[in-house]
């Protein structure tokens, strides 16, 4: 049984910042089933900072959020913590959920290579459709609401015991869910406008490696 | 093979062009409220993804593959499926 949990959530620039507030569920949800987590949130989101946590503590989850490409993902102010070639082997026998664009491309295939158990990731665009309106305030806006709550739905889902694929499918299906509900005449011109780009997130969403493995 | 002539070529950069016409008239249709993010190419307003499409740029690409992707599996009924 590993419930120990570290999270990056840089919030830079206004996007990492929907993150950051985001990835709060995840917290609350971890602390909700006793697990112990590190985050590193703002600055402290860095490449010294993850190498060293995880170097001392086994960490059995850990969720990256930031901007990324197909080689790297990286923390506050975009510098990388986690790239092809440099330190992937740090991720070794980790549950991985990264929540970035393109990371799970040549990155994810990468860290299983090396040895992280499980991974899951966007292998293109990670899209947010979000409210003008509410980017100070981002925890009420609707239209970010349905691209954040099926992608915070993986690391929610591991954190209550359920298998790597189980996650990923609650996450597909949620998506799905939002989906067809974007669609219908009760969803917002916002939410329906969007649509096309949850769609992207719900097909380039991929799970590599060891699909059966758990965190208890 | 077939050769591709240019009646082929000229049929293909009419359809491409029909393509993005259809993406960026259904961008235009958005309400200003509304921005997207895609990573590190930063929030789009409106104006900022139609400009992308138009110039055909690796993120007007990736927008227009959105699209497409997206009505493609409407029609066939695709995007129903995990339901």
């Amino acid at each position: 049984m590993n419930k120990t949990l570290l999270i990056t959530r840089p919030r830079h620039d206004l996007i990492t910042n929907y993150l950051f507030f985001w990835s709060r569920y995840i917290l609350e949800k971890a602390e909700d089933k006793g697990f112990t987590s590190l985050d590193l949130s703002g600055v402290k989101a860095n490449r010294k900072n993850v190498e060293s946590y995880l170097a001392k503590r086994n960490s059995g989850l850990v969720v990256l959020n930031g901007h990324g490409n197909r080689t790297t993902i990286a923390g506050d102010s975009d510098s990388p913590l986690i790239s092809v070639g440099i330190n992937e082997e740090i991720l070794s026998g980790k549950i991985v959920y990264l929540r970035s664009c393109e990371a799970a491309q040549v990155l994810g295939q990468s860290c299983i290579r090396k040895g992280t158990k499980s991974l899951i990731g966007y292998k293109e665009k990670f899209w947010l459709g979000y409210s003008g309106n509410n980017t100070t305030t981002p925890l009420c806006d609707v239209v970010a609401k349905r691209f954040l709550e099926p992608s915070n739905l993986v690391p929610i889902s591991l954190i209550k015991g359920n298998s790597v694929v189980e996650s990923y499918k609650k996450s597909q299906k949620l998506m799905s869910k939002n989906i067809l509900s974007m669609m219908s005449s009760e969803a917002g011109q916002n939410e329906r406008d969007s649509d096309p780009y949850l769609y992207s997130n719900k097909l380039n969403q991929v799970l590599l490696g060891d699909s059966d493995g758990a965190l208890y | 093979m077939k050769k591709q002539t240019g009646a082929d070529i000229n049929e293909e950069s009419s359809i491409e062009e029909q393509i993005k016409q259809l993406v960026i008239a259904r961008i235009d249709a958005y309400s200003d409220d509304l921005n997207i993010s895609a990573g590190d190419s930063g929030s789009l307003t409106k104006k900022q993804l139609i400009e992308s499409v138009e110039k055909g740029d690796e993120l007007g690409k990736q927008i227009t593959e959105a699209h497409m992707t997206f009505l493609r599996d409407l029609a066939s009924g695709k995007i129903y499926e995990n339901e």
